[in-house]
């Protein structure tokens, strides 16, 4: 009928999924936060990619056991170890990439983990409202006032070595009252929208209110606060490391700037303490910066003066 | 078309809502705000019932209550016989199924996550109607009714895409698409262009006839409820004023508040013979409190002790128009005076 | 002599997504004590001319062509110092939405005070706050609620409090922006009647902004109507609504309900406004217009007078 062929006048008009994206993407383009953020990032994800390479190439290279043979304490860089060797003769390069590694994946992950938590707590109180509402928040102040690395440096000193993977999930349990505030306060102004009303007088269910119409936009504001909970999450793992209560098994950049101090090569071995320093200022400040600049393309209100007609 | 033969398919009785402020713990009581008190009225089937008041007269909240957006501090609606307080589970879904909503404002009502399509088959999806395929078909066909055609042109795209008229119409057309009896619109062009709003009157009143349904049109305009309403009813502070045909409560208001409001109409092109009643005292003025009329601070040809001491009731004046004044039974006229067009000045 | 005269005025807008030409070649005069309104649909560019005209243009908007004569003064050739002491001393304005513009924290009189000081430094507290008692007269608020905070105020009283505000430096000019869109009926009445007494008393001149018809024609003598960017009517108040010459003026009234007339005499106007990123070449009125030709289509219609002080901006006189 008419359609067909009206249809593919029109297709140009029609509107993709990927219209928003690409619609946020020029303005996250202007923001120069934004661009340095993404530049360093991508540099911290290739080296967290090119972590599995050094070990392909001679075992010596491993981060966690090899050790180069000829070496049986520190050195500073050269042609063989680009940034020298640790005070037992592992390549620290190759135990600086393998702790972009782990800082990626202790970061997405506790920070996954904690957006997942607050995004569902904060939608349900805020949804619910009365009782429910009440008990949660108390709940999430309670967390929040805990001083995290506290509470695990106890239940480590309580239960010995904590797994990279538990620390992870503690990391999350206590990270998801902040973010739960923000969709909370997200979801009560949401709830007023005559858009929510008028699914209500269609009859539609609270958890179809909730899933088809809440969701959907207080998304957004969680993935922004997910960058934020990246950088909170990598800074409490390096500092656990730091302090000899990180996971043994893993070569974080923490643990390289424990095995720094330990050692006692803290002011005789540069190339070995500030790699690790500086990646770890770099990711969470790339992360920040990711974080920013996506406010900006959340936010109309932060954007620069666009046209009104 | 007043047609008493009709049968009623809405009936409010008593219908009243407070709204509490927050009390302080100091045991100070709050003001509690009284959007209606003890309204009633019938709405015949098939017919336009227009409820005209200012902002804060508690026109919408008697939308809002009617839907079951809000539950009656006291009084009872039934729909269709059918007493709506407490109703739950199966018979709410019914409820649903029968009576729909359109909003104010088209820029908050649609969901910007959704596209139009998803938007106008969310009803159907609710019910459990039909499925993927028919659903579309029954879409297609709300949107057509409403003039958005060819629908293919819209149904892929979302709110931010479209224009406020096109926005109100794909309201419209999710309110419509389940074929509800009854429809509360509220203020559905308040918020577009006048030169839009015809539009939207025109898809009302289309609707009505094809459908067989019933509309409550909420809005501050005689004008546009003149032009849409078989009756109207004028509500201030909560109460009922005057109920009548609309031709008739426009041509011969008898309620001083109403005939305030024709005054107030800004008027141009051929006036006719509007007169202009002058019956306003002041513009702005609080709320009385107690008993009396709530026009009555700002009604000049209120009487002293009569008016402020007791409430009027709403009563019958002539054939199914009634007022609520001590001043509208036959015989106690009102005078009047000037002219309102700008022709003759 | 004219206070303001506008030749020719295009304005664009640089956006994300082109160019917008949001006014284009509209020229129109206002002589000393008259008032002259502005009526079209949203985004036909009403707003923007007001815009322009108090030299408060967004950083993105420019004005391309035409110049603005305000006292014989062209204000486009201003110096931004220049530009400032006309503003609000000369011409004023009361902007959309213009009750949401009291400061909550304040209480109102000190607010209107303050806005006299900032132009009159050397006024003390005392005699500005004199200047606010009669202002408030003038505007119909009561004494003894001059001291509340805007909270307290209902809409309408707001809006007074905000023309007291654009009287304080007894402007020549006032520009009003939709001044009644958000209030009642009654309240927009009174309203309008204030702001037609204010005017005769002080022989103002005024632009009014609106979207809605019925109001223009309540206060202004002239009036213009606007579509899609363009002047498309223009006229005194009688002449434009006695005999409309334009098809969207027609259009116009009568798709506006009115307490008179049958019932059945409302009809839309079809159709969408153009997009003015990439405007149609003839006339932007011809697809939704009802008497459009096909030369409608390409080539652009020019101005014709049709009375005394009443002219359109369409083919259709040319048969």
């Amino acid at each position: 009928m008419v359609h067909a062929v009206k249809t593919d006048k029109n297709i140009s008009k029609r509107f993709r999924w990927i219209d928003p994206f690409q619609e946020g993407w020029s303005i996250f383009k202007e923001s120069i936060l934004g661009k340095i953020g993404l530049t360093l990032l991508i540099i911290f994800a290739l080296m967290a990619l090119f972590s599995f390479i050094p070990p392909q190439i001679d075992p010596m290279y491993h981060p966690m056991t090899g050790v180069d043979p000829e070496i049986s304490h520190s050195t500073g860089p050269s042609a063989r170890h680009w940034l020298g060797t640790d005070f037992m003769g592992r390549d620290l390069f190759s135990q600086l990439l393998a702790g972009a590694r782990v800082a990626f994946m202790v970061g997405v992950s506790a920070a996954f983990m904690s957006i997942f938590l607050g995004t569902a707590i904060g939608m349900i109180a805020g949804y619910s409202g009365k009782g429910i509402d009440t008990l949660l928040m108390r709940l999430a102040d309670m967390i929040m006032v805990m001083p995290t690395l506290l509470v695990i440096l106890i239940l480590s000193s309580l239960f010995g070595q904590l797994n990279i993977w538990t620390i992870v999930l503690i990391i999350a349990l206590f990270r998801w009252p902040g973010v739960s505030r923000v969709i909370r306060a997200q979801t009560l102004s949401l709830k007023q929208r005559p858009f929510i009303e008028a699914a209500r007088v269609a009859g539609a269910s609270h958890l179809r209110i909730i899933f088809r119409h809440i969701m959907p936009n207080v998304l957004p504001l969680s993935f922004l606060y997910m960058t934020f909970r990246v950088t909170s999450a990598i800074i409490i793992e390096a500092a656990l490391a730091f302090l000899g209560f990180g996971d043994p098994g893993t070569v974080s950049w923490g643990m390289m700037l424990q095995w720094v101090w330990k050692t006692g090569h803290m002011f005789n071995a540069p190339y070995w303490l500030l790699p690790p320093g500086i990646c770890i200022s770099l990711i969470t400040l790339s992360f920040y910066m990711l974080g920013r600049a996506m406010d900006e393309v959340l936010d109309p209100r932060l954007r620069k003066e666009e046209g009104a007609g | 078309m007043i047609n008493d033969k009709k049968k009623p398919i809405l009936e409010i009785k008593n219908l009243s809502k407070v709204y509490r402020t927050k009390r302080s713990i100091f045991g100070d009581s709050g003001n509690d705000v009284i959007a209606l008190d003890r309204i009633s009225f019938k709405i015949f089937e098939g017919e336009i019932f227009g409820l005209v008041g200012e902002s804060g007269s508690g026109k919408t909240t008697a939308g809002r209550l009617i839907v079951k957006l809000e539950e009656p501090a006291e009084g009872k609606i039934y729909l269709e016989n059918v007493d709506l307080t407490g109703l739950k589970g199966k018979g709410l879904r019914a409820f649903r199924r029968k009576v729909q909503m359109i909003f104010q404002d088209p820029y908050q009502s649609l969901n910007p996550q959704l596209s139009v399509l998803n938007t106008v088959s969310e009803p159907l999806t609710v019910h459990k109607i039909g499925n993927g395929k028919t659903r579309q078909g029954l879409v297609r066909q709300a949107m057509k009714s409403v003039g958005l055609s060819p629908p293919d042109d819209y149904l892929h795209r979302y709110p931010h895409q479209l224009s406020g008229g096109q926005r109100q119409r794909v309201a419209i057309a999710r309110a419509m698409v389940l074929n509800p009896r009854f429809v509360v619109a509220d203020e559905p062009t308040s918020m577009l262009d006048a030169s839009i709003s015809a539009q939207i009157f025109n898809i009302l009143s289309d609707m009505r006839e094809k459908l067989d349904l019933t509309i409550l049109f909420i809005t501050h305009s005689l004008a546009a409820a003149r032009y849409l309403c078989d009756r109207i009813a004028v509500i201030y502070r909560g109460h009922l004023m005057e109920m009548g045909p609309a031709e008739e409560v426009i041509r011969n208001p008898k309620h001083p508040y109403t005939q305030a409001l024709i005054d107030a109409l800004p008027k141009f092109g051929d006036c006719g013979d509007i007169k202009h009643y002058g019956t306003l005292l002041r513009a702005d003025s609080e709320a009385l409190g107690g008993a009396g009329c709530p026009f009555y601070p700002r009604c000049r040809v209120a009487h002293r002790t009569k008016c402020c001491t007791g409430m009027p009731r709403l009563e019958e004046i002539s054939d199914s128009h009634l007022v609520a004044c001590y001043y509208a039974l036959p015989g106690s006229e009102i005078v009047t005076e000037g002219d309102a067009c700008f022709y003759a000045t | 002599m004219a206070l303001l005269e506008v030749e020719n005025l295009s304005i664009g807008y640089r956006t994300r997504k082109g160019y917008l030409q949001a006014v284009e070649g509209v020229s129109f005069c206002l002589e000393e004590g008259k008032s002259l309104g502005f009526v079209g649909e949203s985004g036909c560019g009403k707003t923007t001319i007001g815009m322009a005209l108090m030299g408060l243009l967004p950083p993105n908007g420019q004005v391309t062509k035409g110049r603005i004569l305000f006292e014989d003064k062209d204000l486009l050739q201003l110096s931004d110092s220049n530009m400032r002491s006309i503003r609000w001393q000369k011409i004023a304005m009361i902007f959309q939405a213009a009750m949401n513009a009291l400061n909550p924290v304040h209480r109102v009189d000190d607010q209107v005070a303050e806005a006299i000081q900032a132009h009159n430094p050397d006024l003390g507290k005392t005699n500005a706050m004199k200047q606010v008692e009669g202002l408030f007269q003038l505007v119909g608020i009561p004494e003894d609620r001059m001291r509340d905070y805007p909270h307290q105020y209902s809409g309408g009283m707001k809006q007074r409090a905000i023309i007291a505000m654009a009287l304080a430096c007894r402007p020549k000019l006032i520009i009003a922006d939709e001044p009644t869109t958000a209030l009642d009926v009654i309240v927009q009445d009174q309203i309008l009647k204030e702001t037609r007494n204010l005017q005769r008393e002080f022989n103002l001149s005024m632009i009014f902004i609106s979207h809605d018809i019925s109001i223009v024609a309540d206060v202004c003598h002239d009036i213009g109507i606007m579509y899609a960017g363009q002047l498309v009517e223009y006229g005194s108040r009688e002449e434009v609504f006695r005999s409309p010459c334009h098809p969207y003026t027609r259009a116009l009234i009568s798709s506006y309900p009115t307490l008179t007339g049958k019932k059945s005499q409302l009809t839309p106007i079809p159709g969408e406004t153009p997009n003015l990123i990439n405007p149609p070449a003839g006339c932007r009125f011809c697809d939704r217009c009802p008497g459009a030709r096909t030369s409608c289509k390409t080539e652009p219609p020019a101005w014709e007078e049709v009375g005394p002080c009443h002219s359109a901006l369409c083919h259709e006189r040319k048969l």
